[in-house]
Protein backbone atom coordinates (compact mmCIF):
# COMPACT_ATOMS: atom_id res chain seq x y z
CA UNK A 1 0.00 0.00 0.00
CA UNK A 2 1.77 3.40 -1.18
CA UNK A 3 0.74 6.86 0.18
CA UNK A 4 -0.20 9.83 -1.73
CA UNK A 5 -0.38 13.87 -1.52
CA UNK A 6 -2.52 15.26 -3.81
CA UNK A 7 -2.93 18.76 -4.43
CA UNK A 8 -5.68 20.20 -6.77
CA UNK A 9 -7.32 23.40 -7.59
CA UNK A 10 -9.53 25.37 -10.04
CA UNK A 11 -11.99 28.01 -10.17
CA UNK A 12 -15.05 26.83 -7.78
CA UNK A 13 -17.89 25.44 -8.85
CA UNK A 14 -20.06 22.69 -7.78
CA UNK A 15 -18.62 19.31 -8.45
CA UNK A 16 -14.97 19.72 -8.33
CA UNK A 17 -14.69 17.30 -4.91
CA UNK A 18 -16.93 14.77 -6.47
CA UNK A 19 -15.25 14.74 -9.94
CA UNK A 20 -11.83 14.19 -7.83
CA UNK A 21 -13.11 11.63 -5.37
CA UNK A 22 -14.92 9.47 -8.01
CA UNK A 23 -11.44 8.93 -9.80
CA UNK A 24 -9.98 8.05 -6.72
CA UNK A 25 -12.81 5.60 -5.53
CA UNK A 26 -12.86 3.89 -9.06
CA UNK A 27 -8.90 3.48 -8.51
CA UNK A 28 -9.61 1.42 -4.87
CA UNK A 29 -7.55 4.65 -3.14
CA UNK A 30 -8.30 5.72 0.35
CA UNK A 31 -9.01 9.22 1.50
CA UNK A 32 -6.59 9.64 5.07
CA UNK A 33 -6.90 13.32 5.91
CA UNK A 34 -7.75 16.22 3.90
CA UNK A 35 -8.30 19.94 3.73
CA UNK A 36 -10.65 20.98 1.29
CA UNK A 37 -11.54 24.92 0.89
CA UNK A 38 -12.56 28.38 -1.24
CA UNK A 39 -10.21 30.93 -1.36
CA UNK A 40 -11.17 33.81 -3.82
CA UNK A 41 -13.32 31.84 -5.82
CA UNK A 42 -10.20 28.76 -6.16
CA UNK A 43 -11.50 25.50 -5.09
CA UNK A 44 -7.98 24.25 -3.53
CA UNK A 45 -7.51 20.42 -2.40
CA UNK A 46 -5.39 18.89 -0.51
CA UNK A 47 -5.83 14.97 0.65
CA UNK A 48 -3.34 12.49 1.54
CA UNK A 49 -4.60 9.05 0.26
CA UNK A 50 -3.26 5.07 0.13
CA UNK A 51 -3.54 3.13 -2.75
CA UNK A 52 -2.70 -0.37 -3.91
CA UNK A 53 -2.84 0.45 -7.80
CA UNK A 54 -0.27 3.31 -9.20
CA UNK A 55 -2.17 6.55 -9.34
CA UNK A 56 -0.76 9.85 -11.48
CA UNK A 57 -1.51 12.89 -12.34
CA UNK A 58 -2.39 11.64 -15.94
CA UNK A 59 -5.22 9.71 -14.37
CA UNK A 60 -6.94 13.13 -13.47
CA UNK A 61 -7.67 14.52 -17.10
CA UNK A 62 -10.49 17.30 -15.29
CA UNK A 63 -11.37 20.96 -17.32
CA UNK A 64 -9.77 23.88 -15.85
CA UNK A 65 -8.49 21.66 -12.77
CA UNK A 66 -4.92 21.59 -11.97
CA UNK A 67 -3.83 18.03 -10.24
CA UNK A 68 -0.49 17.48 -8.67
CA UNK A 69 0.17 13.90 -7.03
CA UNK A 70 3.30 12.98 -5.32
CA UNK A 71 4.31 9.60 -2.93
CA UNK A 72 5.52 10.48 0.23
CA UNK A 73 6.87 7.98 2.78
CA UNK A 74 5.24 6.99 6.50
CA UNK A 75 5.94 9.79 9.11
CA UNK A 76 7.26 7.93 12.08
CA UNK A 77 4.75 9.93 14.40
CA UNK A 78 6.42 8.49 17.89
CA UNK A 79 9.30 11.41 17.22
CA UNK A 80 6.73 13.94 17.49
CA UNK A 81 6.92 16.48 20.58
CA UNK A 82 4.60 15.57 23.71
CA UNK A 83 3.63 18.85 23.89
CA UNK A 84 2.78 21.39 21.33
CA UNK A 85 1.60 25.18 21.35
CA UNK A 86 -1.08 26.85 19.89
CA UNK A 87 0.22 30.60 19.22
CA UNK A 88 -2.76 32.64 18.12
CA UNK A 89 -1.96 36.05 16.59
CA UNK A 90 -4.04 38.62 15.65
CA UNK A 91 -4.22 42.37 14.70
CA UNK A 92 -4.98 44.65 12.46
CA UNK A 93 -3.72 43.79 8.87
CA UNK A 94 -0.32 44.51 7.89
CA UNK A 95 2.28 42.77 5.33
CA UNK A 96 4.87 40.33 6.55
CA UNK A 97 3.27 38.98 9.88
CA UNK A 98 2.92 35.17 8.86
CA UNK A 99 6.85 35.59 7.85
CA UNK A 100 8.07 37.38 10.68
CA UNK A 101 6.83 35.18 13.04
CA UNK A 102 7.63 31.97 11.10
CA UNK A 103 11.20 33.03 10.74
CA UNK A 104 11.37 33.31 14.26
CA UNK A 105 10.40 30.28 14.56
CA UNK A 106 12.53 28.60 12.12
CA UNK A 107 15.64 30.69 13.89
CA UNK A 108 14.61 28.65 16.91
CA UNK A 109 13.99 25.20 14.96
CA UNK A 110 10.55 25.17 15.89
CA UNK A 111 8.68 23.29 13.77
CA UNK A 112 5.23 24.47 12.36
CA UNK A 113 2.40 21.50 12.08
CA UNK A 114 -0.77 23.26 11.02
CA UNK A 115 -0.86 27.12 10.34
CA UNK A 116 -4.56 29.03 9.25
CA UNK A 117 -4.79 32.62 8.79
CA UNK A 118 -8.20 34.66 8.69
CA UNK A 119 -9.04 38.20 7.11
CA UNK A 120 -12.13 40.04 7.83
CA UNK A 121 -12.46 43.67 7.56
CA UNK A 122 -9.33 44.90 8.92
CA UNK A 123 -8.62 42.36 11.50
CA UNK A 124 -6.00 39.44 10.34
CA UNK A 125 -5.99 36.26 12.91
CA UNK A 126 -3.37 33.57 12.42
CA UNK A 127 -3.29 30.05 14.41
CA UNK A 128 -0.66 27.65 14.49
CA UNK A 129 0.34 24.46 15.85
CA UNK A 130 4.63 24.07 16.45
CA UNK A 131 6.34 21.58 18.10
CA UNK A 132 8.67 22.37 21.02
CA UNK A 133 11.68 20.28 20.83
CA UNK A 134 15.09 22.62 22.21
CA UNK A 135 13.31 25.71 23.42
CA UNK A 136 10.83 26.06 26.47
CA UNK A 137 7.35 27.75 26.47
CA UNK A 138 8.37 30.61 28.47
CA UNK A 139 11.92 31.24 26.47
CA UNK A 140 9.39 30.91 22.66
CA UNK A 141 6.70 32.79 24.58
CA UNK A 142 9.25 35.92 25.62
CA UNK A 143 10.23 35.91 21.82
CA UNK A 144 6.97 36.02 20.56
CA UNK A 145 5.48 39.09 22.73
CA UNK A 146 8.73 40.98 21.74
CA UNK A 147 7.89 40.54 18.30
CA UNK A 148 4.65 40.68 18.92
CA UNK A 149 5.56 45.10 20.10
CA UNK A 150 7.32 45.02 16.66
CA UNK A 151 4.53 44.28 14.81
CA UNK A 152 2.02 45.82 16.59
CA UNK A 153 0.05 42.49 16.89
CA UNK A 154 -1.33 40.24 19.92
CA UNK A 155 0.25 36.94 20.83
CA UNK A 156 -0.97 34.51 22.89
CA UNK A 157 0.25 30.84 23.28
CA UNK A 158 -1.74 27.58 24.73
CA UNK A 159 -0.23 24.62 25.35
CA UNK A 160 -1.83 21.40 24.33
CA UNK A 161 -0.39 18.18 25.47
CA UNK A 162 -1.02 14.98 23.98
CA UNK A 163 -1.61 12.46 27.07
CA UNK A 164 -3.05 8.82 26.85
CA UNK A 165 -6.02 8.83 29.31
CA UNK B 1 -24.42 58.60 29.89
CA UNK B 2 -24.36 56.04 27.54
CA UNK B 3 -20.65 54.75 27.17
CA UNK B 4 -18.96 54.31 23.34
CA UNK B 5 -17.75 50.94 23.73
CA UNK B 6 -14.19 50.24 22.11
CA UNK B 7 -13.42 48.15 19.50
CA UNK B 8 -10.04 45.84 18.76
CA UNK B 9 -7.64 46.87 17.83
CA UNK B 10 -7.78 49.42 20.31
CA UNK B 11 -4.90 48.58 22.56
CA UNK B 12 -6.48 49.28 25.89
CA UNK B 13 -8.63 46.25 25.43
CA UNK B 14 -5.53 44.61 26.15
CA UNK B 15 -4.81 46.20 29.23
CA UNK B 16 -5.02 44.93 32.80
CA UNK B 17 -7.97 46.54 35.06
CA UNK B 18 -7.29 47.73 38.30
CA UNK B 19 -9.02 47.10 42.05
CA UNK B 20 -11.44 49.46 43.05
CA UNK B 21 -10.18 50.73 46.97
CA UNK B 22 -12.95 52.50 47.91
CA UNK B 23 -16.33 52.51 46.44
CA UNK B 24 -17.19 56.37 46.10
CA UNK B 25 -19.84 58.44 44.39
CA UNK B 26 -17.50 58.81 41.38
CA UNK B 27 -17.38 54.53 41.01
CA UNK B 28 -21.53 54.66 41.72
CA UNK B 29 -22.11 57.03 38.67
CA UNK B 30 -19.90 54.89 36.60
CA UNK B 31 -21.58 51.41 37.62
CA UNK B 32 -24.85 53.41 36.46
CA UNK B 33 -23.79 54.42 33.60
CA UNK B 34 -22.18 51.11 32.83
CA UNK B 35 -25.89 49.38 33.06
CA UNK B 36 -27.56 51.97 31.45
CA UNK B 37 -24.68 51.27 28.53
CA UNK B 38 -25.13 47.65 28.47
CA UNK B 39 -28.93 47.81 28.69
CA UNK B 40 -29.13 50.36 25.47
CA UNK B 41 -27.37 47.66 23.59
CA UNK B 42 -29.89 44.73 22.43
CA UNK B 43 -29.22 41.45 23.55
CA UNK B 44 -25.87 42.94 25.87
CA UNK B 45 -25.92 40.70 28.34
CA UNK B 46 -22.70 41.87 29.95
CA UNK B 47 -19.92 45.13 29.95
CA UNK B 48 -16.44 45.20 31.86
CA UNK B 49 -15.53 48.75 32.62
CA UNK B 50 -12.13 48.22 30.36
CA UNK B 51 -14.31 48.31 27.60
CA UNK B 52 -15.47 51.44 28.10
CA UNK B 53 -11.69 52.45 28.98
CA UNK B 54 -12.07 52.84 32.25
CA UNK B 55 -9.29 50.05 33.80
CA UNK B 56 -11.17 49.26 37.26
CA UNK B 57 -12.05 45.63 38.02
CA UNK B 58 -16.13 46.30 37.26
CA UNK B 59 -18.12 43.80 35.98
CA UNK B 60 -22.00 44.73 35.26
CA UNK B 61 -23.63 42.03 33.49
CA UNK B 62 -27.66 40.16 33.21
CA UNK B 63 -27.99 36.50 32.31
CA UNK B 64 -31.59 37.54 31.92
CA UNK B 65 -30.95 39.23 28.71
CA UNK B 66 -29.49 36.09 26.69
CA UNK B 67 -32.02 35.42 23.89
CA UNK B 68 -32.60 32.31 25.83
CA UNK B 69 -32.34 32.69 29.07
CA UNK B 70 -30.88 29.66 31.73
CA UNK B 71 -33.11 28.30 33.96
CA UNK B 72 -31.40 29.70 36.59
CA UNK B 73 -29.50 32.90 36.91
CA UNK B 74 -29.02 36.33 39.04
CA UNK B 75 -30.44 38.81 37.05
CA UNK B 76 -28.60 42.18 37.13
CA UNK B 77 -25.17 41.77 38.42
CA UNK B 78 -22.55 44.33 39.48
CA UNK B 79 -19.33 42.35 40.56
CA UNK B 80 -16.46 44.81 41.66
CA UNK B 81 -13.06 43.29 42.24
CA UNK B 82 -14.47 39.96 41.41
CA UNK B 83 -12.52 36.90 41.54
CA UNK B 84 -12.93 32.92 40.88
CA UNK B 85 -12.96 30.86 43.87
CA UNK B 86 -14.04 27.42 42.60
CA UNK B 87 -14.52 26.25 38.89
CA UNK B 88 -16.03 22.60 37.38
CA UNK B 89 -16.62 21.13 34.72
CA UNK B 90 -16.49 22.36 30.95
CA UNK B 91 -18.97 23.84 28.74
CA UNK B 92 -18.64 24.93 25.16
CA UNK B 93 -20.36 28.15 24.29
CA UNK B 94 -20.63 30.57 21.27
CA UNK B 95 -19.72 33.97 22.33
CA UNK B 96 -19.55 36.82 20.59
CA UNK B 97 -18.63 40.74 22.07
CA UNK B 98 -19.45 44.14 21.67
CA UNK B 99 -15.42 44.98 21.35
CA UNK B 100 -15.06 42.31 18.30
CA UNK B 101 -18.00 43.14 16.36
CA UNK B 102 -17.53 41.11 13.48
CA UNK B 103 -16.64 37.66 15.01
CA UNK B 104 -18.10 35.14 17.23
CA UNK B 105 -16.50 32.11 18.17
CA UNK B 106 -17.06 28.66 20.03
CA UNK B 107 -15.26 28.77 23.22
CA UNK B 108 -14.32 26.18 26.58
CA UNK B 109 -15.08 27.50 29.76
CA UNK B 110 -15.48 26.57 32.96
CA UNK B 111 -19.49 25.04 33.45
CA UNK B 112 -19.40 25.65 37.58
CA UNK B 113 -17.92 28.56 39.14
CA UNK B 114 -18.02 29.87 42.34
CA UNK B 115 -17.26 33.46 42.76
CA UNK B 116 -16.26 36.29 45.31
CA UNK B 117 -16.94 40.16 44.33
CA UNK B 118 -17.87 43.11 46.28
CA UNK B 119 -21.54 44.78 45.67
CA UNK B 120 -21.96 48.57 45.02
CA UNK B 121 -22.39 48.61 49.18
CA UNK B 122 -19.01 47.00 49.29
CA UNK B 123 -20.55 44.12 50.98
CA UNK B 124 -18.84 41.14 50.10
CA UNK B 125 -20.75 38.63 47.89
CA UNK B 126 -19.98 34.78 47.16
CA UNK B 127 -22.29 33.65 44.39
CA UNK B 128 -22.41 29.92 42.17
CA UNK B 129 -23.23 30.35 38.63
CA UNK B 130 -23.62 28.38 36.40
CA UNK B 131 -24.02 27.78 32.35
CA UNK B 132 -24.49 30.64 30.25
CA UNK B 133 -24.11 33.04 33.51
CA UNK B 134 -20.49 31.43 34.59
CA UNK B 135 -19.41 31.98 31.10
CA UNK B 136 -20.96 35.45 30.62
CA UNK B 137 -18.52 36.22 33.89
CA UNK B 138 -15.62 34.40 32.61
CA UNK B 139 -15.62 36.53 29.09
CA UNK B 140 -16.09 39.60 31.60
CA UNK B 141 -13.37 38.68 33.82
CA UNK B 142 -11.06 38.28 30.74
CA UNK B 143 -11.93 41.56 29.71
CA UNK B 144 -10.40 43.15 33.14
CA UNK B 145 -7.31 41.07 32.56
CA UNK B 146 -6.78 42.04 29.22
CA UNK B 147 -7.69 38.99 27.58
CA UNK B 148 -10.25 38.67 24.41
CA UNK B 149 -12.30 35.44 23.12
CA UNK B 150 -9.07 35.39 20.23
CA UNK B 151 -7.31 34.54 22.55
CA UNK B 152 -8.89 31.29 23.91
CA UNK B 153 -9.54 30.12 20.25
CA UNK B 154 -7.61 26.69 19.66
CA UNK B 155 -8.88 26.38 16.03
CA UNK B 156 -10.01 29.19 13.45
CA UNK B 157 -13.07 25.86 12.68
CA UNK B 158 -14.07 27.83 15.71
CA UNK B 159 -14.38 31.40 14.43
CA UNK B 160 -17.06 32.93 12.98
CA UNK B 161 -18.59 35.47 10.88
CA UNK B 162 -21.43 37.48 13.19
CA UNK B 163 -24.50 37.17 11.22
CA UNK B 164 -26.52 39.65 13.21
Amino acid sequence: MKKYILTAFGKDKPGIVASITEILYKKGANIEDSSMSRLSGQFVIMLLFTSENPISKEDFRLENIEVYINQVEDEDISKGSTCNVIISIYGADKAGIVYKVSELLASKNINITDLRTHKLKDIYIMLMEVELQDVSLSSLEKSLKELSKELNVDISLQEVCKEVL
Amino acid sequence: MIYEILVYPNPILKEKSNDVDRIDDNIIKHIENLKETMYSKDFCTGIASSQVGILKNIIVMDASRFRKPPKTHHGLLTLINPTIIKAEDSIIFREGCLSIPEYTANIQRYKYLTIKALDEKENEIILDLEGPEAVLFQHELDHLNGILFLDRLTSLDNLFKRKT
